[in-house]
């Protein structure tokens, strides 16, 4: 009674209101530029919560978090540039969607299924945080290398029509994750000398250069390349049937996002992929995707934003900040004086209950943004080619420099964008190294962690019993894939 | 014999594979390293490239690929893709030089004639009310300390 008391005092608090809707759209815009994470805007808005009540603050980073997630997904979709990590497997049914003039009905998917996925994450988080901070509990440094290795085995599904050119993807996206600071000795690798390189090259860099960067140069380098295009310019909500056929995929994405939410360290991007792998696996029309399937855009949309609520489960229950911006949202939560962990719900549930409510709003509000915003945004890149690559280039170079005020990052991008093209003309999928870069420092620090432990004894991986399960179902997925990809007799519509 | 491209690549991908070996090779070692070393994932990733490079060059060797592959549209293409490059790259250079709200300026503005855009006095206008929002959201709003070059006064 005390706890509803407390809710609906939140949800008539204008203030607190304010902060979910300004924490919203502050997070879209951060979300969608190339360069600003969830993380960074959250970081970029901290300072000005000191002055705030405890609720309001927290809130309004939590709101930011939740925007910028869904944020990132709307530059994925519309110029093939995911704005977050996470956001990078939309672009592959996304864009495609885009390029097919169908831009607006996969920014309509993609806002409802992140509502989905936000709401249904904030209802776990309610009701489950306790048992599920158990899970975040039984992972150990082999467990972790194993849920990198599970989130890898993504990349047989993810190799179109070569599994060797997905296979050699993956494995450059694993040397670039090599590059910088050895995790446990602390030499440096691969830096030629150069200090910027101490730190690693972060996985944004790669994934702007070869998306963003490689599509501007493949798009001015296309005969007759600004001939105009008739796109749908509206956005398009989901209809009923539609709904129907969504449902699956964001079930899918619902159920793999608590799981990879509640995992410190998992976050959205193993998510969203594996979300996306298995909507494939189960859907009734497998061979959509990759060509636009709406399907494909449900289940990493849904996947990705159930991890901004579960990602707090480990935060409020143990104190562990999951994810960067978990580290932004603890850091909230201590300049207020408060301490994350069992004790917070004892000490300021009001607290809790009114950051539970501004989540709810957040989502709510997430909507209601978006549908302001969508059709303008597509307006926005229907405009003529020149001036549409001028200034998505502009924007790329001014975002990637804000990451670290740093001209070699840029440099950085150039590099990764001829690689980018290089592999679209030579037919090579992207995906599969970004999945590289992303998971390489987790699966190689963690392996070599766990060999620490053992003292060089890898039977640490199978006696793990998490461990165990994971690489079980690493081992399963793949060779699932790739008896779908490769080995199954192919139906003759597949085949024509 | 004719390379395909597939050949090119998978060759390429052997080269790169001893290169990445011999630079994991030279990775000093530690008193605090472990029993794999800062070199032992980097040499399982070069000996893995250096397969894959292997059988992809096989595979495409097996297909005898009769037929060429299809056309991408020849260097004439790949001159304009090298030409948006080179800009980026010069706007790298001038960056630090003349400023963010300058460089910027004439990147959207390059881009955009290079793109086919007449040049006309709209040209001008457009990028600099461009560089204008860029700036003021960048420096002003999030306050990212973006290169101002030789008008640091005035900045």
């Amino acid at each position: 009674m005390e706890a509803t008391l407390s809710a609906l005092a939140t949800l008539t608090n204008g203030w607190v209101m304010l902060a979910a809707l300004g924490g919203v759209i502050w997070g879209i815009f951060g979300g969608a530029l190339p360069g600003i994470s969830p993380s960074i805007a959250m970081a970029l808005l901290l300072p000005f919560t000191y002055g705030m009540d405890p609720t309001v603050a927290l809130v309004m980073l939590a709101s930011v978090y939740v925007g910028a997630e869904y944020g990132g997904s709307i530059p994925a979709i519309l110029i093939r540039t995911p704005g977050t990590n996470s956001a990078a497997a939309t672009t592959i049914d996304g864009f495609e969607m885009a390029r097919q003039g169908r831009a607006g009905e996969a920014l309509g998917i993609s806002l409802m299924s992140g509502l989905v996925g936000g709401l249904f994450g904030l209802v776990v988080l309610v009701l489950a945080t306790e048992p599920l901070a158990r899970v975040a509990l039984a992972f150990t440094p082999p467990a972790y290398c194993a849920l990198g290795i599970l989130g890898l085995s993504v990349i047989a599904s993810l190799s179109g029509r070569s599994l060797v050119k997905g296979l050699i993807a993956g494995i450059l996206g694993l040397m670039v994750a090599t590059v910088g600071t050895d995790p446990v000795s602390g030499v440096s690798r691969f830096t030629m000398g150069v200090p910027d390189l101490l730190s690693g090259i972060r996985p944004i860099l790669i994934m702007v250069g070869l998306f963003a960067v490689a599509e501007m140069l493949e798009q001015i380098s296309k005969p007759a390349w600004d001939r105009a295009e008739r796109r749908d310019t509206r956005l398009k909500l989901p209809n009923l049937p539609m709904w129907r056929r969504l449902w699956k995929p964001q079930a899918i994405g619902c159920a793999i996002g608590t799981f990879e939410g509640v995992t410190p360290g998992a976050g959205g991007t193993i998510a969203a992929f594996m979300a996306y792998n298995e909507a494939r696996r189960w859907s009734a029309k497998p061979d959509e995707f990759g060509r636009g399937s709406v399907e494909g855009v449900a289940a990493p949309e849904a996947a990705n934003n159930v991890v901004t609520a579960t990602a707090l489960v480990p935060l409020l229950s143990l104190g562990i900040p999951g994810s960067n911006s978990a580290a932004i949202l603890l850091g909230g939560f201590l300049i207020h004086g408060l301490i994350p962990g069992p004790m917070l719900f004892v000490k300021a549930p009001d607290v809790i209950y009114g950051l539970y409510v501004g989540l709810f709003a957040a989502n709510i509000l997430m909507v209601l943004v978006g549908l302001v915003i969508l059709t303008p945004c597509i307006w926005l890149v229907n405009r003529p080619k020149p001036w549409l690559i001028a200034f998505i280039l502009a924007l790329v170079m001014s975002g990637v420099y804000a990451i670290d005020n740093s001209v070699f990052d840029l440099g950085i991008v150039l590099a990764a964008g001829v690689v980018g093209y290089v592999m679209r003309r030579c037919g090579m999928p992207m995906l599969p190294m970004v999945l590289g870069g992303v998971l390489g420092f987790l699966v190689e620090s963690n392996y070599r962690r766990s060999l620490v432990i053992s003292r060089g004894d890898h039977s640490i991986f199978i006696e793990d019993p998490v461990s165990l399960g994971l690489l079980l179902a690493a081992l399963a997925l793949t060779a699932y894939s790739v008896w779908r990809e490769y080995l199954r007799p192919q139906s003759k519509e597949a085949i024509a | 014999m004719r390379l395909s491209r597939d050949d090119v690549l998978g060759l390429g991908m052997i080269v790169l594979a001893a290169a990445y070996w011999a630079a994991a090779d030279r990775i000093p070692v530690s008193l605090l390293s472990d029993a794999v070393g800062a070199d032992g994932v980097p040499k399982v990733l070069a000996v893995a490239l250096g397969v894959c490079g292997g059988l992809l060059v096989a595979t495409s060797r097996l297909k005898q690929q009769a037929t060429e592959e299809a056309s991408t549209g020849g260097a004439r293409t790949h001159l304009r893709a090298s030409g948006l490059l080179a800009g980026l790259a010069v706007y790298l250079l001038l960056l630090p030089v003349l400023g963010y709200p300058v460089a910027i300026a004439l990147l959207i503005a390059g881009v955009a004639i290079y793109g086919g855009t007449a040049v006309k006095p709209a040209v001008a206008g457009i990028a600099v009310a461009g560089s204008a929002v860029f700036w003021t959201f960048f420096v002003k709003v999030l306050g990212v300390g973006l290169p101002s070059g030789i008008w640091a006064v005035g900045f």
